[in-house]
């Protein structure tokens, strides 16, 4: 697990919401290293924490107890190492799509004419030049979802968080922006943290999947997925594919029945 | 405030055109750029263009029709003998600008009630503006200032006219104060709605690109609530307008409310139809104003 090249590392991170009189536990004892450049997708049932962890990862929330580091400094805020990808996307919907992209560079104090040619880099590898003009509400839901992945990309995180960033596309688009997001990653490398219910895609993307349990929120399991690279779509046919999938299934399934 | 209330008041946005229909072909549509689209990105799912309209008439052609609706229910309404006495024949009513003109009156009465309304509407949002932002901010300003905000605005301005006339005396002063009063409580209202309602979910995606607390509050906080603010301004100038005709009525020296309440003492009608006209006029232009305003800053708008 890449220790000495380890990018993310999160030890002993615990959170707990007051409830009522008592207190909530969403998360216990939390203990991950992720190495550098490395494609970590996490999977789990609702309400295991995985938004919670990941907010507190992008420095969005606090731990109640244990510690983030990334590249060796603690996570004490949110900090432009760390890009987020929302699953509602959160584009500004009063800038055009060139606006937004930009939005993250703009904010590091860099001017105009710096901005442009990332920005059109950027536009041109998600297949958006043609509507670089266009404000967010003329776009489908799949192309503003490229947007977002852009504007993270351009703002040079080093570490990318994705909170199911696919979860409200058809299954078609998502299996789309699936390939498109793997090809851009293995052109330009981030760390990435990919949150997912869908166990297709935690094995798709992924090269470890990290399966949590629920209440409280733990690892229960991170299982490193061995299948060629690059990934394309007849990888979801190999055996290997599907062995790995009866086994994640089988741990969220479990979990998921407990739930209920 | 309660939410209940505050929705009614945001869903009073209107993007709408003149009578409430939508105004469509407003986007371009987007042929050659979705074709380009999807040559680069497959996956990309352009929405499909904008429909073209149905072979229509022209706007004016409509505008002429209702214009000519208006004159000819208006003609049969003066020659009808129980209307006769309050609808004029519209020579009478179109003479009417030339008696009052000579008599010096009519440019008067219109700048006094211009002023009046500028003058508090102005002094209105000036006010409004912080006040909403405080109140969305800072949860004792609302808790202690809101309830009264909805008190006082809840009490048609007619009633309080002559407290203020009592305190400020006869005049413009206190035509700009109860104009004021009346725009600050509605103006505040709608852009306290706009600042609690900022999606604080784009705070979170700015605050992960980097943007400090001052970059929120420029591009994020100001963009969000601007087409509120845009409602505010529509809504306050339809305030002012119809506040004047209540501030007006205690004891102005000229105006257009106050010309209309001491002609109406002689039932002299046809002036007074000029001077209802004048104020319909006056409230279009206003109107129409502040519309092309907000096409201009949010286009961006979803509708």
């Amino acid at each position: 697990m890449a220790g000495e090249l380890s990018k993310l590392s999160i030890t002993h991170l615990a959170k707990t919401f007051p409830r009522g009189d008592g207190e909530l536990k969403v998360l216990a004892d939390i203990n991950l290293e992720i190495g550098a450049n490395e494609f970590v997708t996490v999977i789990g049932p609702s309400g295991c924490g995985k938004s919670t962890l990941l907010n507190i990862i992008a420095g969005l929330d606090q731990p109640t107890a244990g510690a983030v580091q990334c590249d060796g400094r603690p996570v004490t805020g949110t900090g432009t190492d760390r890009g987020v990808v929302f699953q509602q996307y959160a584009l500004f919907p009063w800038l055009t799509v060139r606006q937004n992209i930009g939005f993250g560079l703009k904010m590091q104090g860099k001017d105009a004419a710096a901005i442009r040619p990332v920005v059109d880099h950027y536009l041109d590898v998600v297949g958006l030049t043609a509507f670089a003009d266009s404000y967010p509400k003329d776009l489908s839901g799949g192309m503003r979802q490229r947007v977002a992945i852009a504007r993270a990309y351009a703002a040079d995180p080093a570490v990318l968080l994705m909170d199911e960033p696919f979860g409200a596309l058809d299954a078609q688009t998502r299996a789309q922006l699936q390939d498109s997001l793997r090809a851009f990653w293995a052109a330009e490398k981030k760390t990435c943290f990919f949150i997912t219910h869908d166990v297709d895609e935690a094995i798709f993307l992924g090269q470890r999947i990290v399966i949590m349990g629920a209440n409280p929120g733990t690892i229960k399991e991170i299982v490193p997925v061995a299948l060629p690279e690059p990934r394309t779509q007849a990888v979801r046919l190999s055996p290997e594919f599907l062995a790995i999938k009866q086994h994640v299934w089988a741990q969220v399934y479990q979990e998921a029945a407990v739930q209920a | 405030m309660t939410p209940n209330h505050s929705a009614t008041i945001a869903n009073n946005r209107p993007r709408r055109g003149l009578l409430g229909r939508t105004v469509t072909a407003a986007r371009a549509p987007q042929t050659a750029a979705d074709a380009t689209a999807q040559k680069l990105a497959p996956a990309a799912t352009a929405k499909p263009a904008a429909r073209t309209p149905r072979r229509a008439l022209p706007r004016a052609v409509w505008w002429v029709a209702s214009l000519l609706l208006a004159i000819g229910a208006w003609s049969l309404l003066s020659v009808n003998p129980t209307t006769a006495d309050t609808f004029p024949s519209l020579v009478k009513v179109i003479t009417a600008i030339g008696d009052m003109y000579n008599k010096g009156v009519l440019l008067q009465d219109i700048g006094s009630s211009l002023l009046s309304v500028l003058g508090g509407f102005v002094l209105g949002f000036a006010l409004a503006l912080p006040m909403a932002i405080l109140m969305a901010w800072y949860r004792p300003i609302e808790n202690l200032i809101g309830p009264w905000i909805q008190f006082i605005r809840s009490i048609p301005p007619l009633a309080y006219v002559p407290l203020v006339v009592m305190s400020a005396g006869i005049g413009t002063k206190a035509q700009i104060i109860v104009i004021m009063l009346a725009t600050f409580l509605v103006m505040t209202v709608t852009i306290y709605q706009g600042v609690i309602n900022v999606d604080p979910l784009l705070i979170k995606a700015a605050r992960v690109l980097g943007a400090r607390d001052r970059d929120l509050f420029v591009h994020v906080l100001v963009p969000a609530v601007i087409p509120y603010i845009i409602t505010a301004v529509r809504l306050g100038a339809t305030t002012a307008l119809t506040t004047l005709i209540a501030a007006e009525s205690t004891g102005a020296v000229a105006g257009l409310g106050m010309r209309i309440q001491s002609l109406s003492q002689n039932f002299d009608t046809a002036p007074m139809m000029l001077y209802i006209i004048i104020v319909g006029i006056i409230g279009v232009a206003l109107d129409q104003g502040i519309r092309a305003l907000e096409r201009r800053l949010t286009t961006w708008q979803e509708n």
